[in-house]
């Protein structure tokens, strides 16, 4: 149930809209940059020593400071 | 009428203080959810470092009985109530517009980091507003335990962001750049600053900086251009790729943590924060009004005490020392500040809060009694009262009459009140009097004496040395019906 009383805004509902807009791209091309990188490393017989968990966490720290910036 | 708290606009159920007991409804549709929530592992860990308030359920004969009860009857016809629950009552409650900006940011990173435990759980909250906090002590608690829903993981959006941004961000940012205080926005705003008002308020270049475009001037611009009546601005955008909407959801917690972290609140200068350091005792004498003060708290034991114009909190930490809960009023919010920084820090029960004993914040919001005001809350509830080098603030610039002053002070306290007397030929008092020693010439320790014994009967009185000051101990009379 999903109740959402509270009063969204009209500028930031809309700005909010665009900035979530922004971030799934960035996360597109995170995704895309993590398999290539470990397309190249298995090709060179080199693990990836990152695991998936801590890429996708980075990543996020990552793009979290870009928007600050 | 029972009093309704401010949690009363969720559809979900509502809450109130009926016979000192602070009681939920929660609706038969809101129920299971609740329950869930109750169970998770970050609701226990919450409650257990007492940063959320416990919720106990009512059995089905205390439910009984609360039906019973004429006062109730209402809430359980208005809609079918699924189950009752019962809250811990915080000691004192005070509320968004008595807090100064340091306590108004820690209600905002508890906030945050209650969202951030409950999203990895998979709940998020319905609603991102300082009124879900009050403070035991100096600590904060998140009191709406309703606020939690179970979110959807295809959905990418915390809504409530934008609230969290109008109560807590933009009232942070008007305070570190115009010093606007929490009380001057949460006094006439329930729902915080809008962007616009802030933009408004801005010069050309100040909109143009990083933190206000993103808080401020493009919600703004966005607001003036668009479709108000467009309903697909606020249609769930639901995301078939579960992994990009946790993605998307955990990024937008992340910018407002590091939006708040931005807006800490600096150390704040007033004319009365560096009183300890500046003021007219010398060494004997404020000696003589440390012992004396702590020599009342030490026969009397007080177990609530309220300090009234407690400046930086010497005197309440003297309180607390003696294992009394203290409520420190002082209406300079960079002293509060102060207070509160130092109680968190050391882990203090002092409640400080920004309140001017001359003008006590009012009954706020529905019908006045959402909020209700300060003398509703604090008459009778304490056993102690201290006023210190307070009288002649009362006296002289607010010119409340004496016999006033201390019928307050009796109907505050159950018990005790440690008074300072300073005469009208003190420094301080000529200094606040700017040429109007007329006005105060007859006041002197036998006036005042005769006045105290109205109310009170004085235990002690010892004058400091080196002053035109003296202290008294007063123990109220029994009240006659």
């Amino acid at each position: 149930m999903i109740l959402g009383y509270i009063d969204p805004g009209l500028g930031q509902m809309i700005w909010l809209s665009i900035v979530s807009a922004i971030t799934g791209f960035i996360f597109y091309i995170k995704k895309t940059r993590a398999f290539i990188m470990n397309f190249f490393l298995k090709i060179f017989g080199r693990e990836s020593k990152q695991t998936p968990a801590v890429t996708e966490k980075s990543s996020v720290e990552a793009e979290s400071k870009a928007e600050v910036r | 009428m029972p009093r309704l708290a401010p949690s009363f606009r969720d559809p979900a159920g509502c809450c109130l203080i009926f016979n000192e007991r602070v009681l939920r409804f929660v609706s038969v549709d809101a129920l299971p959810e609740f329950e869930k929530f109750l169970q998770t592992d970050f609701s226990k860990k919450f409650v257990a470092e007492e940063k959320l308030i416990p919720s106990r359920r009512l059995g089905e004969k205390e439910v009984a009985l609360l039906r019973e009860s004429p006062e109730l009857k209402s809430i359980f016809v208005a809609q079918p109530v699924g189950a009752v629950f019962e809250h811990e009552k915080i000691p004192f409650q005070s509320y968004p517009h008595e807090w100064p900006a340091e306590m108004l940011w820690t209600a905002a990173s508890l906030t945050l980091e209650i969202a951030e435990a409950a999203f990895k759980e998979g709940f998020c909250l319905k609603d991102a507003t300082p009124n879900n906090i009050l403070f035991r002590g100096s600590q904060p608690v998140f009191v709406d335990a309703l606020s939690f829903e179970r979110r959807n993981e295809r959905d990418p959006i915390w809504k409530p962001a934008t609230q969290f941004i109008r109560t807590f961000l933009l009232p942070l940012l008007a305070n570190r750049k115009w010093n606007l205080q929490p009380a001057e926005i949460f006094s006439t705003r329930r729902d915080g600053i809008a962007p616009e008002e802030i933009y408004s308020w801005c010069g050309a270049l100040e909109r143009l900086s990083p933190q206000m475009l993103s808080l401020v001037t493009i919600p703004s611009w966005l607001s003036s251009k668009a479709n108000p009546d467009d309903q697909k601005i606020y249609a769930p955008q639901l995301m078939d790729n579960i992994e990009k909407a946790q993605f998307i959801f955990e990024s937008g917690l992340r910018r407002l943590k590091k939006n708040l972290n931005s807006l800490k609140p600096q150390t704040a200068k007033s004319t009365w924060s560096d009183y300890m350091t500046t003021h007219s005792y010398d060494d004997p004498a404020f000696a003589a009004k440390e012992k004396f003060v702590r020599e009342a708290l030490l026969e009397f034991k007080p177990k609530r005490v309220l300090d009234s114009g407690a400046n930086t909190g010497h005197f309440s930490v003297l309180a607390t020392q003696g294992g009394a809960k203290v409520v420190a009023i002082d209406l300079d919010a960079a002293c509060v500040g102060k207070i509160f920084e130092m109680a968190r820090e050391k882990k203090m029960d002092i409640l400080p809060m920004v309140i001017n004993l001359a003008r006590p914040s009012a009954g706020l919001g529905w019908r006045n009694a959402e909020f209700p005001s300060f003398l509703d809350r604090a008459i009778g509830k304490f056993d102690s009262v201290l006023m210190l080098a307070l009288i002649h603030h009362l006296l002289v610039t607010e010119r409340i009459p004496l016999e006033e002053i201390l019928r307050l002070a009796s109907e505050l306290t159950n018990q005790l009140l440690v008074i300072e007397f300073v005469s009208p030929e003190d420094a301080m008092f000529r200094r606040l009097t700017r040429g109007r020693e007329q006005l105060h010439a007859s006041l002197n320790e036998e006036v005042f004496e005769r006045v105290c014994g109205n109310f009170f009967e004085i235990v002690r009185s010892v004058p400091l040395p080196n002053s035109k000051r003296r202290m008294y101990c007063l123990k109220r009379k029994a009240v006659e019906n």
